[in-house]
């Protein structure tokens, strides 16, 4: 299947999902910044609302949005450890963290930080709502090991892909060391370390073509 | 089960789902600024996210986060008309549309509600909430709900998130597919009968 996949954002928790479960992607890494596609076509024509992750399921169709792909990918997998999570009794629990994620960390949470029209005002506000929230997941983390008790889930996936946003926008994490012991704890796991290697080789390709 | 909700949340859009399954829930309703309760007692202690809607399901638990709520609400009644079952490609395409909801749009109009917001910024939160709508009324050219002919979770959702658009003065006239989905999710029955029951809850 095919991944359009992006070298800094949120789709790297789609990618560390199929990576922990084995399923092979074909990466294909979009220009988000001119949202074309490395053939040179546009990204809105795989997905008008111009967003990564997409991914291209066996029959053609295009599936859009993180929570939907690695629903989707844990589906195709219903004996792997990430599935029994993801589809069993505890399945509204790690919903109910990744909806937390997506609208209160990400779109509520960093995404001003991204947006280059963002006035210089507002950074400060949206920091202290950040803080709140990465707080919030400190305190959640104090007893155990993963946002769902002792077991890695897609949640987990998630939340990192979101987290380690605090490195690329400077955001000093040793106030909530829980949260610090967290993200190293996610960052070991292979699927993760192979995940984070490939957003960083795309990335200084992308430097290198840029600077050219 | 209970339902801690208040009146222009996105805690309508359960109460919606709840009447369409014909799921009898008590209504709980949360003075979600204070953060308290009817009875003056701390909602923190409901829901540590201070934020509504919360369920409380029939073991005393509490479920948080409507896009959640609302599927497991549907998950409960088999056979049910909102939510296709799990692992079908129709259920992807609902989830799929929860989430747009939830981080697009509904997170698109927070800092719109939020009164530290420089007017600056407003313009812009403005700005990206009309190109979303925009892509939306494309969307509802040709069909009646989201994901096609069948209303579910997804348009419970998004209608209660549309409906924020008339307290922050956006009018939908640009967008008159969006208008008119607007005005057919409002006929509904279940519809009507949420919004009257925040109406009362209002005036009480």
């Amino acid at each position: 299947m095919k991944f359009f996949h992006e070298s800094h954002g949120c789709s790297l928790a789609v990618d560390i999902v199929a990576r922990e479960l084995g399923i092979p992607l074909e990466i294909v890494w979009v220009d988000m910044q001119r949202k074309l596609l490395p053939d040179g076509t546009d990204l809105y024509a795989i997905n008008p609302k111009g967003q990564v992750p997409s991914l291209q399921l066996p029959d053609g169709q295009f599936l859009s949005e993180g929570l939907a792909i690695m629903q989707y990918l844990v589906d195709q997998c219903p004996d792997s450890d990430l599935a029994s999570t993801a589809r069993g009794a505890d399945k509204y629990r790690v919903l109910e963290w990744m909806s937390f994620i997506g609208s209160d960390l990400h779109k509520g949470g960093f995404m001003p930080l991204f947006k280059k029209a963002t006035p210089p005002d507002y950074r400060p506000i949206a920091l202290q709502h950040i803080a709140g929230r990465l707080e919030w997941l400190d305190r959640h983390l104090a007893d155990r090991d993963y946002l769902m008790g002792d077991r890695f889930t897609i949640a987990d996936a998630h939340c990192y892909a979101i987290v380690i946003w605090t490195k690329r926008h400077a955001i000093d994490v040793t106030p909530w060391p829980r949260l610090e012991a967290y993200m190293a704890r996610v960052a070991a796991r292979p699927s993760v370390r192979a995940a984070v290697e490939a957003q960083l080789i795309q990335e200084a390709l992308e430097a290198k073509a840029r600077a050219a | 089960m209970k339902l801690y909700l208040t009146p222009h949340a996105c805690s309508l859009a359960v109460d919606i789902v709840a009447r369409e399954l014909a799921v009898a829930l008590a209504l709980e309703w949360v003075d979600v600024r204070a953060k308290k309760l009817r009875d003056g007692s701390d909602y923190y202690g409901v829901n540590p996210k201070g934020q509504v809607p919360t369920l409380q399901l029939d073991d005393g638990e509490f479920l948080t986060e409507g896009p959640v709520i609302v599927q497991y609400l549907a998950d409960g009644q088999p056979g049910n008309a909102l939510l296709p079952p799990a692992g079908t490609m129709a259920r992807y395409r609902v989830l799929e549309w929860l989430n747009f909801v939830g981080t697009e749009l509904h997170k698109g109009f927070t800092p719109l509600f939020r009164p530290t917001t420089p007017q600056e910024y407003r313009e812009i939160a403005r700005q990206n909430l009309a190109t979303r709508f925009k892509w939306l009324d494309g969307e509802l050219a040709a069909q009646p709900y989201l994901t096609g002919a069948a209303f579910t979770v997804a348009d419970a959702y998004c209608y209660t998130i549309l409906m924020w658009s008339k307290l922050h003065d956006i009018d939908l006239a640009p967008w008159p597919n969006l208008a008119a989905y607007v005005a057919r999710v409002a006929a509904r029955p279940s519809v009507q009968a949420a919004e009257e029951a925040e109406r009362q809850a209002k005036a009480a």
